[in-house]
């Protein structure tokens, strides 16, 4: 954009005033998609655990070429702001997003760190406002378990994540 | 914790991973990890 010259003529005493003859004009510049990567896991007539006990799901990404991996890509990030469990009654649901540094760290299970663990009855829900960036290389989990006297739970889980394509 | 604290478990259910982009993939009856919730240590 070429500038244009503007002149702040002096009215009256005191610093001039600048303020009049600005104009601003911004266009956005198209880097890269930006799409959401769902996750949802249907499963009924799970075994409850007891507490302290849960169960651990690692979460799929998808590269740029469309290919699913469990570590996360390094052309895309995604920016994981909603992971929520739900069961169908009233009983103790627990959630948690974990991380790894590597997939074979989930195998052996040898936990690097966690974003977040919460409890709540019937739905317990984890968001981030503005997403959790993945790391290139790291594998996430989620972790959930209903706690209840009930031998068996059904669990409906959900997560979110915006895509954002890295520009190399 | 080490890999004795956790165990395999195959789920009745699906995984459904999709995005705005038009992949999809469907894992039925996926298994998942059963461990312990301990809080985690720092990996040294």
């Amino acid at each position: 954009m070429r500038e244009l010259p503007f002149v702040a003529s002096a009215v009256g005493i005191g610093r001039r005033d600048y303020s009049s003859a600005i104009e601003y004009a911004s266009q956005p510049t198209v880097r890269g998609f930006q799409g959401r990567n769902n996750w949802a896991l249907d499963a009924d007539n799970v075994p409850t655990l007891p507490f302290g006990v849960a169960y651990s799901m690692a979460i799929g990404f998808y590269t740029r070429d469309g290919t699913l991996v469990y570590e996360a890509p390094s052309d895309v990030i995604n920016h994981i702001y909603y992971v929520g469990a739900a069961s169908g009654r009233k009983a103790l649901v627990n959630v948690g997003l974990y991380y790894f540094a590597s997939l074979a760290d989930y195998y052996a299970w040898i936990v690097e760190g966690y974003h977040g663990w919460v409890s709540g009855y019937g739905l317990a829900e984890l968001r981030y406002t503005t997403g959790i960036p993945t790391l290139a290389g790291r594998t996430y989990a989620i972790m959930f378990g209903e706690y209840s006297l009930e031998p068996l739970f059904d669990i409906r889980i959900t997560a979110n994540a915006l895509e954002e394509e890295v520009v190399l | 914790m080490t890999n004795k604290d956790s165990d395999t478990v195959k789920l009745h259910g699906k995984i459904i991973i999709s995005t705005d982009r038009g992949e999809k993939t469907e894992i039925e009856n996926p298994e998942v990890k059963r461990v312990q919730t301990v809080r985690p240590e720092r990996k040294k």
